[in-house]
């Protein structure tokens, strides 16, 4: 049984009722580890990912305490220097007291950390989300996560697959090391994924769902530079030259490539490249038409990831996410239809993706 | 006949032709033609449909008919031919259509892989015959008999395809010089009759070169030509120049042109508006907003008072970014006057005889914007043969489409123009 897990569930039911992307319980591992078995640093209880115009996404972390002797203020610092060490925007510490005094609230606020008590969470959340109480779908379902956890667990080799999406994606130094790194996990699985397991679509949505926040996080960084690129060759440059973390580290990389491939009989990409390169470059031209909408792609990947593992045919708060953004869902396709043929997933996949994803098209 | 070679062709140069036949057809029944229309059909709908959200197939059916000229049956099967070349994925229950998810490329990419599907569906010989006859003649006009030798194709058939051509408007036979000359009205729509003239007189060749030089230098005042005797470092004879000057002077359409008081008027030339396929209805004002904004820029850059501009890309850029230079200067009253003229911009007078370039902000001149950095740099523009009434109408609810269809107001949009050819004969009967 999961710690705090009436506050988790609350704050998974904020998130989502705010739409913004939630992710329950990510593992923060040292980054830069000595050791070759590195423990835990810590965890976030719920991480959730609040779309922006400017910035792609803000990330906002739910720190949730049942001790009742917690000092709410000294929490409050630690996860001022949590937030620091992720890049967070806020903070929310849920503690099961009774009061905070007020002066500990004011000085957390200026750490960018807002403490409630349960209570207080309850009036927070109905007072500044409409939504709370509506029906909220799947992903804002602690049972329902903690059940597709389980599922993925008892497949030794996807669980290092999940184990990824649940902490090393999120410590990612920048969203183009996350994107390289989340193609590159999900091919070397590929050989396990099989179609026929609800276990296994769900994970590959999920992994779809975070490529495609990474995608986001990207697009908002490509147009404001480039706006709509009139040349592919430009859009494939400078979209080479991010990925691979600037200029010289990109030609140092494709040298070493390309030297590799000079003693391969194999044939492959030229230069060194995403897998399905041209495919990548339509699908990223596409999403640079509406780069806020892509933001809200994620979402709705993972809610129909979690419908299909739970056999919910009528899908409908993920079809009440498609109304709400029709570009996001048909981004939605988009994303998952490249991630199948560049992670060489089994064609069913494909399949299933329209299956899944086509009737929820938002139509006039 | 000579067997076209469509195979060898660009792909995107065929499925580009086929879009222009297509364009021009419209609805006209034409039996000899078969895959080409469906291509032709298959790029229209795709450069409209291109990065919209999902689109309900009856609004797509309708707006397909009354906007783009596709008849209402024939837009499933050109979907499917969508579908199976990966632009789109279809909603459907069971047999029937109810949504379509477009996933179609930008760049060069759209128009080669439907070059790339024709090419292996394949033709029959008098869509052969046309695609050949549209070929060359997008790069020049010709005289008619030396396109049947170059072609080689029997002489009925060729008739035919000339027959099939003018009546379906993409293809238009001028008289000079006793001669009957061919040519494209998408890519030669102004002053056909001195270009016509011109190859009648001296062949193709030239008007071939004179296109390739303008086009890597739009705009381009032709009193430099004059000087220079050469556009972009392209060399051209005299009787090349001796055709720009009497486009410049003995148009019906002229170039634009710019009047100031230390160069004179000067006209600024561009290769001959697009039209049909090329240029939708509603972009022609746009597009001539774009060439006097190239030109003004031109204007700067060949012929200034004081300081040159260098950079003629990086300053429209500027404009584009900022919609403004943020400097005035002493030329900017005559150099930009057109601009004031045609909404596009405002002069602002900042005292001392100088004055500040602000351009109107509209989504049409942001737009023109776009086409006249696009013509600077690459002599061509893109996007500009997409119809924005259609796209609009894609993404309205398929109830308002209905509700314009049972009005008739849709039908009524279509209007037909006067050619110049028919313009003349008008003129000529009043002057009876």
């Amino acid at each position: 049984m999961m710690k705090d897990r009436d506050q988790k569930s609350k704050a998974l039911r904020l998130a989502v009722a705010n739409r913004w992307l939630p992710q329950l319980e990510v593992d923060i591992e040292p980054v830069r580890a000595v050791d070759a078995n590195a423990p835990l640093v810590t965890d976030l209880d719920v991480l959730a990912e609040i779309p922006d115009l400017l910035t792609g996404y803000r990330s906002l972390v739910f720190d949730c305490k049942t001790k009742a002797k917690e000092s709410a203020v000294n929490r409050a610092m630690w996860l001022s220097g949590l937030l620091k060490k992720i890049n967070g925007a806020h903070g929310f510490c849920i503690l099961k007291k009774k009061k905070i005094e007020l002066d500990h609230r004011l000085f957390a606020d200026e750490l960018g950390v807002t403490l409630l008590t349960e209570d207080d969470f309850e009036l927070y959340a109905r007072s500044t989300s409409p939504d709370y109480d509506r029906p909220l779908g799947h992903i804002a379902s602690i049972d329902i996560w903690e059940n597709y956890f389980a599922a993925v667990g008892k497949f030794e080799k996807l669980q290092l697959g999940l184990a990824f999406l649940r902490s090393e994606y999120w410590l990612a130094e920048s969203a183009a090391d996350s994107c390289r790194k989340t193609l590159a996990e999900i091919r070397k699985l590929h050989p396990e994924f099989d179609p026929d397991k609800k276990a296994h679509v769900a994970l590959f949505f999920d992994f779809a769902a975070l490529f495609g926040r990474s995608l986001a996080l990207i697009i908002s960084q490509v147009f404001k530079a480039h706006f709509h690129p009139d040349v592919q060759e430009d859009l494939s440059d400078a979209l080479l030259v991010l990925l691979y973390g600037g200029r010289e580290a990109y030609e140092h990389r494709n040298e070493l490539y390309q030297r590799i491939l000079a003693k391969s009989p194999e044939g492959g990409a030229t230069n060194l490249s995403l897998p399905e390169w041209e495919a990548f470059l339509k699908l990223f031209r596409q999403l640079l038409d509406a780069p806020v909408e892509v933001q809200y792609s994620p979402s709705i990947l993972k809610e129909v990831g979690l419908s299909f593992f739970v056999d919910d045919a009528d899908q409908a708060f993920a079809k009440t996410l498609c109304s709400e953004h029709p570009q996001a869902a048909r981004f939605s396709l988009l994303i998952a239809s490249y991630l199948v043929k560049a992670a060489k997933l089994p064609p069913e996949f494909g399949k299933l993706t329209d299956q899944l994803l086509i009737p929820l098209q938002p139509i006039a | 006949m000579s067997e076209f070679k469509y195979t060898t062709r660009p792909p995107e140069e065929l499925s580009a032709r086929c879009h222009e036949i297509q364009t021009g057809l419209g609805f006209k029944e034409v039996p000899d033609f078969d895959n080409l229309r469906d291509v032709g059909m298959a790029v229209r709908l795709a450069l409209h449909i291109r990065g919209l959200p999902t689109v309900n197939f009856a609004t797509l059916r309708m707006v397909a008919s009354h906007y783009l000229g596709i008849p209402g049956p024939a837009v499933k099967s050109i979907v499917e031919i969508l579908a199976e070349v990966e632009f789109v994925k279809i909603q459907s229950e069971g047999r029937t259509i109810k949504a379509v998810v477009p996933d179609v490329p930008y760049y060069e990419a759209m128009y080669s892989t439907l070059g790339i599907f024709a090419a292996e569906t394949g033709f029959n010989e008098s869509e052969q015959l046309a695609l050949d006859m549209l070929c060359r003649l997008s790069k020049s006009p010709e005289k008619v008999d030396a396109l049947e030798t170059k072609i080689g194709a029997e002489h009925k058939l060729f008739e035919r395809a000339l027959t099939l051509g003018k009546e379906g408007s993409y293809l238009r036979v001028h008289r000079a010089r006793g001669r009957d000359i061919a040519l494209s009205p998408t890519y030669f729509s102004e002053n056909a009759e001195i270009f016509a003239d011109m190859v009648a007189g001296k062949g193709s060749g030239e008007i071939q070169h004179l296109m390739k030089a303008i086009q890597a230098m739009q705009g381009v005042p032709l009193s430099i030509i004059e000087k220079n005797q050469e556009v972009g470092g392209i060399k051209l004879s005299p009787s090349e120049i001796q055709l720009l000057k009497r486009l410049a002077q003995d148009g019906a359409v002229k170039p634009p042109s710019i009047s100031t008081d230390h160069a004179g008027e000067n006209f600024f030339l561009f290769t001959p508006t697009p039209a049909g396929a090329a240029l939708s209805p509603t972009k022609r004002d746009i597009y001539e907003k774009a060439m006097a904004i190239v030109a003004a820029v031109r204007q700067g850059q060949f012929l200034p008072q004081k300081y040159a501009i260098r950079y003629p890309s990086a300053l429209i850029n500027k404009l584009r970014n900022n919609l403004k230079l943020g400097k005035s200067t002493s030329e900017a009253s005559q150099q930009y006057k057109q601009l004031v003229h045609m909404r596009v911009a405002q002069l602002i007078p900042v005292g001392y005889g100088r004055s500040e370039l602000r351009i109107i902000d509209t989504p049409e001149n942001r737009e023109a914007l776009d086409m006249a950095y696009k013509l600077v740099i690459s002599g061509a523009s893109s996007g500009a043969e997409v119809d924005d009434e259609a796209r609009k109408a894609l993404q309205k609810p398929h109830s308002f489409i209905e509700s314009l269809v049972a009005s008739g107001e849709l039908v009524k949009r279509e209007k037909v123009e006067l050619s110049q050819d028919q313009q003349l004969e008008m003129e000529n009967l009043f002057l009876k």
